[in-house]
């Protein structure tokens, strides 16, 4: 079925301005950046998940996405961006997940190859909000020394990417969505659990 | 939904028409109801393929601006007939050859209409048969005078 929902109000304009967030966001890890266009999402959906499903997806990306969505996401998806859906995540260039709290194994989706290490799968997650997850110290490439975030992102998920990094140039891309505003976790931020080291101590 | 063929006549006249004809038809049909555009007109390139003789191989004739524009009829609360029978508000498509956004814009408000119980004979007469007439009209006169400097070849020797 055709969508009920239009795209940007300004496509060129807030494509731009959605693009920018998103580069902020992964050359500043842990950073939030706002995306908040005039947009109304499908259910289900933020605001700036929707915005940067418009920005990032055409017709010659692969989009997977997590069970438990609304149909009429994908609906909206085909029309807007002309993205292929794809059941494999292997396969996938992007991957919708709706919950930070279930996200998949991370080394079931696409790390890239040696040679094209960009040709991996970039992680659109859903969050709640900034603050209601286990503390988690970013360093790497784009942050100073350390620096502290706390995305409601399960313990699970972490040591997936504890297990990821390592592998570097290999891996995935994320980011982490809330209403109106995006986190980005590139694949060169090495992740230290605060809680999961303080238990380790006792 | 109607049976594809209607539907593809009625899109063919409509991108086919010039815009001056069609601005002026839509206007006779008085006050419009309100729409939204799903996606508003934007120009962009399609690759044109033919086939050599129409049977040959395919091959990429070029590139051809177009305009798309896809138009949402907005609930209509007196009637009631927004709705088509799939559950959905009703979408009108337009896409023409050229870089006029309005004439895509006319295009899909025009297919929308004609997806509308109450519109549909509205818009039949008034836009759509009068544009059909044009057109072939233009295409006779065309024909006739390209008849009219028809050259036959009778001393080419024809080898079976």
């Amino acid at each position: 079925m055709i969508t009920q929902l239009a795209g940007f109000p300004d496509p060129v304009h807030d494509a731009q301005v959605t693009f920018r967030s998103l580069l902020n966001a992964l050359a500043h890890p842990g950073q939030v950046f706002p995306i908040s266009p005039a947009l109304e999402p499908p259910p289900g959906m933020t605001v700036a998940c929707a915005a940067a499903c418009l920005t990032l997806m055409d017709m010659d990306t692969q989009v997977w996405v997590q069970t438990g969505g609304d149909r009429a996401v994908l609906d909206w998806l085909r029309f807007h961006t002309g993205c292929r859906i794809t059941t494999q995540p292997q396969g996938a260039d992007f991957a919708l997940v709706w919950d930070g709290m279930q996200v998949p194994d991370l080394a079931g989706f696409r790390w890239g190859t040696d040679e094209y290490p960009e040709q991996s799968t970039t992680l659109l997650v859903q969050v709640a909000g900034w603050d209601q997850g286990v503390e988690v110290q970013l360093r790497g490439a784009g942050i100073l020394e350390k620096r502290a975030i706390a995305p409601p992102l399960s313990s699970q998920f972490w040591h997936h990417w504890q297990q990821m990094t390592p592998q570097y140039p290999l891996g995935v891309d994320v980011f982490l969505l809330a209403q109106t505003t995006v986190m980005g976790l590139p694949r060169t931020s090495v992740a230290e659990v605060l809680e999961m080291a303080q238990g380790a101590h006792i | 939904m109607t049976s594809i063929k209607p539907r593809q006549l009625w899109m063919a006249t409509l991108a086919k028409a010039s815009l001056e004809a069609l601005e002026s038809r839509v206007a006779m049909l008085g006050e419009l109801p309100p729409y939204r555009f799903l996606r508003p007109p934007e120009i962009g390139l399609v690759m044109v393929q033919g086939r050599m003789d129409g049977s040959g191989e395919p091959f990429c004739v070029g590139e051809m601006t177009l305009t798309r524009c896809v138009v949402k009829l907005e609930a209509d609360l007196d009637t009631g007939l927004d709705v088509d029978e799939g559950g959905g508000a009703i979408a009108g498509f337009g896409y023409v050859s050229g870089r006029s956004h309005r004439h895509a814009e006319l295009a899909a408000i025009c297919d929308a209409l004609l997806q509308h119980p109450v519109w549909y004979d509205p818009v039949q007469e008034t836009v759509v048969e009068f544009l059909q007439t044009l057109a072939q009209q233009q295409k006779e006169i065309q024909q006739r005078q390209v008849e009219a400097t028809k050259v036959n070849f009778f001393t080419l020797d024809r080898k079976q």
